[in-house]
């Protein structure tokens, strides 16, 4: 009804002042939805929602989800994530998952796959494949995320480690429907070697195509990723582009070793899976953290980021995908220096919005909440 | 009443942080439910109302329709804007039930009331001289306030207040009072009076300019139903806050009193502070379960349709340490809070 991207236009502010006089809300469908959604549960005044249509099991601890997203949702391409919301226990949770189907699934059959992994004493990624089935719907934001293959003319090499396989599978499928044309090979690390999600799957389109590549290694057997073997696989690397994605540690190791081996910075593209890793030997001093609304004040512990610290300490700031991409705790910082562990970057010492679950506290730092 | 001893205190504190954090813990689908629930009924009742209003002055969907108004206020604003505001439910981590965001079908700004009321009146509860709510800088509700002339029309002021309740808590924070006796200045209060103008001009609007228009030749009708149900909130709202402060047991506490007070000391000053009412679990609902204000000011972020399950538990340890637990019928509590407004517009005799 209303161009709601653009939120500088004439007409979008007039509509939220009319809105905000009726209904005391930005939006009057928001205020309409707890009367509609009961009806319609696919309807949603901000977000967009998406059916269930099977839950399917891959391997002892991963599972796919394929959802049918309403049709006003806008489509992605390979490589991107969406943020998947449902409510536990009365509560909204929220968390980013690739989508590791192709886009062609999308197009012809309005569907798309997001491949799951359980983590180990997870509150969510178990429980949730419990909880879904064939009746169940859930939120959905837009695609997001720049990890798609930027040059389709260069040639690629793929490091995936465990589930960071998603975007890559994604990619690969979509260039079985129109057969690949650049030439592209894919590093695929799991512990063990019968722990590859989709080795059926890789092995035929792999077989079927004499532009691609794919070796399924396992560490347990072959070790870590190593120069060695990439330049077995692979030894033109310098002419490839590089995308890596998987567990941190991985990534970080990778990184290092594609450094020293003088790929191009800007040759290498990262998807991480989880936040960050905080170096905590950069930091110069332990921060303080005051908290103007609630009138409390708590010292940093090891290796907690603010959102942590303010739920330590019994504040409730709204919160959502807890990697620094939904920015839904976002808050006002009023003062002091915050490290971004996201963006590897320190913050301006005055007024900001800054996202709690991605900030650390450099000296002494004061949060309006 | 002498003051409990600190070894009782200590008790009551660890009681009663056993039961808050006991709820805390089992917080989750049936609480959502509730505000779900409320929050669909309130919207009904205003969609209906409005829609009813629309036939003019047709007597029955005319008195039906303002009824519904009315009703969907009082939901709106007791059940769910007051406890939503209070961030009972934010831990939904719901954008459309939070505290940092929700505000309320009354003319006062919410950003204004948490500060006032979150802030100001639950943590200085009926202390003399902090807590403005106490008797709102317009009546003298004990003989430990000075007399003065002006007071011997409280009832009248009383009745205004009450007819006009949504305008007087949005100029709560204004603190008129402060002003006249020159203790703070207007222009302290320029960024308030902005926030207030706004939105007071976009209740204004809403219920007096925008919907009577629409409805072409019945604009009268409309406007008169929103008046209407605009009053029935007001009265409605302006009892239940009354009863839950000022009923003739209900104690004050001074400055000094409460200097470096524990944390016991604040439960105990909020139980001796604050009454309830008994009453149908309609009425409850109805007074957004402030009816349990006792509870409310012991545990002002625990979802408040939980209050009627603590009150046993919270009743049980007032009796075991000998503090008073103040609770009768609605009409007991109301007409105490009558009588005591009515006897404190008058001087007290002078006795030795």
């Amino acid at each position: 009804m209303l161009n709601t991207q653009n939120k500088n236009t004439w007409l979008y502010k007039a509509y939220t002042e009319f809105s905000m006089a009726l209904v005391n809300n930005a939006n009057i469908k928001s205020y309409v939805e707890p009367l509609i959604q009961p009806l319609f549960p696919l309807w949603s005044a901000n977000d967009y929602r998406a059916q269930v249509e099977q839950v399917r099991s891959e391997s002892k601890n991963c599972y796919t989800l394929v959802l049918k997203p309403t049709k006003k949702w806008p489509g992605f391409q390979p490589g991107q994530y969406v943020e998947l919301q449902v409510i536990k226990n009365g509560a909204k949770v929220s968390r980013c998952f690739s989508i590791s189907s192709a886009p062609e699934l999308y197009t012809q059959f309005g569907r798309i796959e997001l491949t799951i992994r359980a983590q180990n004493k997870g509150r969510i990624t178990p429980w949730l494949q419990q909880a879904l089935n064939e009746s169940s719907t859930v939120g959905l934001s837009a695609a997001q995320g720049d990890f798609i293959i930027k040059d389709r003319s260069r040639p690629i090499l793929m490091i995936a480690g465990g589930s960071g396989i998603t975007p890559f599978r994604s990619y690969l499928h979509s260039q079985a429907h129109t057969a690949l044309t650049q030439k592209a090979s894919l590093l695929y690390y799991t512990r063990y070697q019968n722990e590859h999600l989709f080795k059926q799957e890789l092995n035929r389109i792999s077989d079927g195509n004499k532009n691609l590549n794919t070796h399924l290694i396992s560490t347990a057997e072959m070790g870590h990723f190593s120069l060695k073997q990439m330049k077995q696989q692979c030894p033109d690397y310098l002419d490839y582009d590089i995308y890596i994605c998987g567990p941190n540690s991985m990534i970080v190791e990778v990184n290092k070793l594609l450094l020293k081996a003088k790929v191009n910075e800007n040759n290498i593209y990262i998807e991480r899976f989880g936040p960050a890793p905080v170096d905590f030997s950069k930091l110069k001093k332990a921060g303080t953290v005051n908290f103007s609304q609630s009138r409390k004040s708590a010292k940093l512990g090891s290796n907690t980021n603010l959102l942590d610290l303010a739920e330590n300490n019994g504040l409730q700031p709204e919160s959502g995908c807890r990697m620094g991409i939904c920015h839904k705790c976002s808050c006002r910082k009023k003062s002091g220096v915050v490290y971004n562990t996201l963006t590897d970057s320190y913050s301006d010492t005055g007024q900001e919005d800054i996202q709690l679950c991605v900030s650390v506290p450099v000296g002494e730092v004061t949060i309006e909440l | 009443m002498p003051k409990p001893s600190a070894e009782k205190l200590l008790h009551l504190e660890q009681s009663m942080n056993a039961i808050r954090d006991e709820v805390i813990a089992d917080l989750g689908d049936r609480d959502a439910k509730h505000i779900h629930k409320i929050i669909r009924i309130q919207r009904s009742c205003e969609v209906s109302g409005r829609l009813l209003l629309m036939f003019g002055f047709n007597p029955i969907p005319w008195v039906l329709g303002a009824c519904l108004l009315g009703l969907s206020k009082i939901l709106e604003t007791m059940e769910i804007g007051h406890n939503v505001m209070h961030g009972q439910y934010d831990w939904m981590n719901d954008p459309n039930i939070n505290s940092k965001t929700y505000d309320w079908d009354t003319a006062c700004p919410g950003e204004s009331w948490k500060e006032t009321h979150n802030h100001e009146h639950h943590t200085y509860t009926n202390i003399l001289g902090k807590d403005r709510d106490y008797g709102y800088d317009l009546l003298r509700l004990t003989h430990k306030e000075k007399w003065h002339p002006a007071n011997l029309f409280q009832v009248i002021y009383y009745g205004l207040l009450s007819v006009f309740f949504q305008w007087g808590v949005a100029l709560h924070e204004l603190n008129f009072g402060g002003i006249l006796k020159g203790e703070i200045s207007l222009k302290e209060k320029k960024p308030f009076l902005k926030q207030f103008g706004r939105k007071g001009a976009r209740q204004i609007f809403k219920d007096y300019i925008f919907f009577p228009l629409i409805a072409g030749p019945f604009f009268l009708p409309v406007l008169l139903g929103n008046i209407v149900a605009n009053l029935i909130r007001n009265l409605w709202t302006s009892t239940i806050i009354f009863c839950g402060h000022f009923p003739g047991e209900v104690e004050t506490f001074s400055i000094e009193e409460c200097e470096n007070e524990t944390k016991g000391h604040w439960y105990y000053r909020q139980m001796l502070g604050s009454a309830n009412f008994q009453g149908s679990t309609l009425l409850h609902t109805l007074s957004g379960n402030l009816s349990f204000q006792v509870e409310h000011h012991l545990f002002p972020d625990l979802p408040a349709h939980r209050f009627a399950e603590i009150s046993p538990k919270v009743q049980k340890i007032a009796k075991e340490l000998g503090i008073p637990y103040h609770t009768g019928s609605f009409f007991k509590q109301y007409g105490s809070v009558l009588k005591r407004i009515f006897v404190h517009s008058f001087p007290e005799p002078k006795t030795a």
